[in-house]
């Protein structure tokens, strides 16, 4: 107990000194946990969105005509359909990005984002329900005018009025039937954020949309495609099923057009993997060893830093441990000692970063998560802290402290105690 | 002096090599962020093509569709506008800027496929948002039945290899079309290069439309739009869009500055450590050396002198700390390493040697500040 007061007593003795170490590894800390969210708030699990690791998604599809013009877009109903018939995944449904229904409010735009979806979107996705439940697959087959809207929708249109079900809506002359309402979701479920939410075929590409949405020979439109697979096991069975009915249907069109890139991919992998191509649908061993290396890159500056301000208070302190090896001190005990008092510095830098990350993200995610142009935040942020979070926080905790000490305790136990005595550089 | 020098720095080996590294890596920071932070600001500030003040854009429709009198209202609306007390201009027609993005591709005259904005307008559109004319004419309302369209001289190029093509007509998706006029280039935002366009006749009854307000009047013209639009189209029985064309722009611009700044923020971050570390090695090393300067000192040598060695001491490591990370640079570039691709290799360079020299200027004033104080029989004493 009382070596490890020394320790601390030692550690603290140089406060300016120990507070800008503090700063330096709290700041970079925070740097690591800001990339490491903005990506996992995209590919890891979320409140609203619990199989991100077991889906394949389809977010793009280009198509290529015979004069060679290519063109980029989402998914046309007519490959949401047939891969809706697809066998492997548990359940595949289909849903527009983002939209917005612009309002004109006190001469300004006020966007409000909602979504088209199939019936199958409540399965794959998670929502607190208020009120009511979701519309089915049968409601939208029937093309029946249902809505449901979020909290802050239901303040819009009722004010506090809590008992809305039934009750209609009407948004750019489409009269909707609220039949469920939800908590507001967080801006960070990238394909859950919305603020209402409709049958496809009651939208109809009427609001923010366009005729193509209810073309069922259109390949392109504005529909992303979730596959939900039962393990993440069963991917490549989704994928090879995938790519043999997309080659079906490319000869079905290939008159007029040919789907040239339409990669059903993990999210992960769709955002932050490298090269992605047809065939390369999940991230792999060199997309996790660039993000490492990401990590590593933010770390180098202030870890060469904290090696040199290391060293250059190390050898300012030689001539003390000198005295200390003089008068009986083992090699062991002063490296233990060194360990110590760096690890407690680290720490508390490490957890005063990881908390200025959260914040941060908390508060400005338009500048870290970059899923989604959401237009308002009214459903907060919900962030994650994933296994591989901790582990490049591992790193981090691994490498300062390598850092801090291995260059002194490796000098250190290779100079006799003379050299020690006279402050010669180590 | 040299060899004095070099002598110290293989006497510090440890030292120097810590602050050989570090100096290498900010090296390599500052090249890659001032060439990446050039590459995106690169058309910031050069001239766009065209005016935004006082200009708004309206989508107007109405809710309750009927397509024979819809285009009759749309007129009602265009001639409203027109009537507007706030408003100095009207075009039909909206030129997608900023944010819209709405391209179609076009064969080039070497068969290579090319993306263009098509962008509406009326006989008012050059004059309203400051358009030139450089060939030809600008469109009149006949263009709307011959197909005639004003181009960019980007489209001219590559339509057709040379920039006056006045007179000249190309086919997309088996329609004709007859260059009648090119006008100036146009940048779709700031931080866009200038990007073939081409303006072609819209008419009022699209519902789109391009005003000019007059100074000061915008925010009142966009609180008249409410009654405006009930007047044209009944109560509760149209949808809008209108926002100006500097509104957009700075929300585009909001997104830009945001990334700027969280790209700029990270690598001042890490300047600012490699600057402090450096100033505190030096700080560390000098007060190290105290009494030796005192020996010199005692010994003739001057202030100056003396102040001379740690700057002579430190640029020896900074030049090759800057050589070496320059030999990293080119050899990651080689290998096609993407962030390393930066157009701007020159500019940057300079700009990380004068910083570099800076850092160094930072690094030697506390050590210089010392021994200006220098008191021999004080610095001999000391441990």
């Amino acid at each position: 107990m009382s070596k490890l007061s020394y320790i601390l007593k030692n550690s603290f003795q140089k406060r300016f000194l120990i507070a800008a170490y503090i700063v330096l590894i709290a700041l970079t800390t925070m740097f690591v946990v800001q990339q490491q969210l903005g990506i996992d708030s995209i590919g890891a699990n979320n409140l609203n969105e619990p199989y991100v690791n077991r889906s394949l998604y389809l977010s793009g599809v280009q198509v290529t005509y015979p004069d060679n013009r290519k063109e980029s877009f989402f998914a046309g109903l007519k490959l949401c359909k047939r891969m809706k018939e697809m066998k492997t995944p548990e359940k595949v449904s289909f849903f527009t990005w983002v939209r917005y229904w612009g309002v004109f409010e006190n001469g300004r735009m006020n966007r409000i984002p909602f979504r088209a979806t199939d019936g199958t979107y409540w399965d794959v996705m998670k929502f607190r329900f208020v009120e009511g439940h979701p519309y089915t697959e049968e409601d939208v087959g029937e093309s029946k005018p249902l809505v449901v809207i979020s909290e802050t929708l239901r303040k819009r249109f009722f004010g506090n009025e809590t008992q809305v079900l039934g009750r209609q809506i009407e948004i750019e002359g489409l009269r909707l039937t609220v039949c469920g309402v939800v908590k507001n979701v967080p801006y960070s479920s990238a394909y859950a954020f919305a603020e209402f939410w409709m049958p496809y075929t009651a939208w109809g590409g009427k609001i923010h949309g366009g005729s193509s949405t209810l073309d069922e020979n259109e390949v392109q439109s504005l529909y992303l495609v979730q596959t939900l697979a039962r393990t993440s096991l069963d991917f490549a069975k989704i994928h090879q099923e995938y790519n043999t009915l997309m080659t079906g249907l490319n000869k079905e069109i290939e008159s007029e057009k040919k789907i040239t890139q339409a990669t059903l991919s993990t999210r992960m992998n769709y955002y932050f993997g490298k090269n992605i191509n047809q065939d390369k649908y999940k991230f792999s061993a060199a997309d996790i060893l660039r993000n490492y290396l990401s990590t590593l890159w933010l770390l180098l500056i202030p870890l060469l830093a904290l090696v040199c301000l290391n060293f250059a208070r190390a050898n300012e302190r030689s001539t003390e441990m000198g005295i200390r090896r003089m008068v009986g001190a083992g090699k062991s005990e002063i490296n233990s000692e060194l360990i110590i008092e760096n690890l407690v510095v680290i720490l508390i830098g490490i957890m005063l970063g990881i908390s200025l990350g959260y914040v941060t993200v908390y508060l400005y995610p338009f500048i870290f998560i970059t899923s989604v142009d959401a237009g308002n935040l009214e459903g907060g942020v919900w962030l994650p802290f994933t296994g591989r979070m901790l582990s490049h926080l591992l790193l981090t905790i691994v490498v300062f402290l390598a850092a801090s000490v291995a260059l002194p305790i490796a000098r250190v136990s290779h100079q006799s105690i003379l050299n020690l005595l006279k402050g010669d550089e180590l | 002096m040299i060899i004095h020098i070099l002598h110290i720095i293989s006497r510090n080996r440890a030292t120097t090599l810590l602050s050989f590294l570090l100096l290498s890596a900010a090296v390599l920071v500052n090249v890659l962020s001032a060439g990446g932070m050039m590459q995106r600001m690169q058309y910031s500030f050069l001239p766009r093509g065209y005016t935004m003040d006082d200009i708004g854009i309206l989508y107007a429709d109405a809710k309750n569709k009927d397509e024979t009198t819809d285009s009759i209202r749309n007129v009602e609306l265009y001639n409203h506008l027109k009537a507007s007390p706030y408003v100095e201009k009207v075009a039909s027609g909206t030129p997608n800027l900023i944010y819209n993005y709405n391209r179609i591709s076009l064969k080039g005259y070497n068969d290579t496929i090319f993306s263009v904005y098509p962008r509406g307008g009326d006989e008012e559109m050059a004059d309203l948002m400051g358009i030139k004319i450089l060939h030809g004419r600008w469109l009149q309302p006949s263009d709307h039945g011959s197909s005639g369209i004003v181009v960019t001289p980007e489209v001219a190029r590559l339509l057709f290899n040379e920039e006056n093509v006045t007179g000249k007509s190309f086919e997309f998706q088996e329609d004709k079309y007859t260059v009648i006029g090119v006008c100036n280039s146009i940048r779709q935002n700031k931080h866009a290069n200038f990007s073939p366009s081409f303006f072609y006749f819209e008419k009022p009854a699209e519902g789109a439309f391009t005003i000019l307000t007059k100074a000061g009047k915008e925010p009142a013209f966009s609180r008249s739009l409410k009654n405006l639009m009930t007047s044209v189209y009944g109560i509760n029985n149209y949808t809008i869009y209108y926002e100006t064309i500097r509104y957009q722009d700075s929300a585009k611009n909001h997104y830009t500055y945001v990334s700027v700044f969280q790209f700029l923020f990270l690598r001042l971050f890490m300047l600012l450590v490699a600057l402090l570390s450096f100033v505190a090695v030096i700080w560390y090393t000098t007060e190290r050396r105290k009494q030796e300067w005192s020996i010199r000192y005692a010994m003739g040598r001057s202030k100056m002198q003396l102040i001379g060695y740690i700057f002579f001491e430190n640029l020896i490591i900074l030049i090759g700390a800057f050589i070496f990370a320059l030999v990293i640079f080119f050899s990651l570039r080689h290998f096609n390493v993407e962030s390393f691709a930066t157009k701007f290799t020159l500019p940057t360079i300079t700009l990380t040697a004068l910083l570099m020299l800076i850092f160094l200027l930072i690094g030697i004033l506390i050590p210089s500040h010392k021994i200006k104080k220098l008191d021999v029989s004080e610095l001999l004493k000391s441990e």
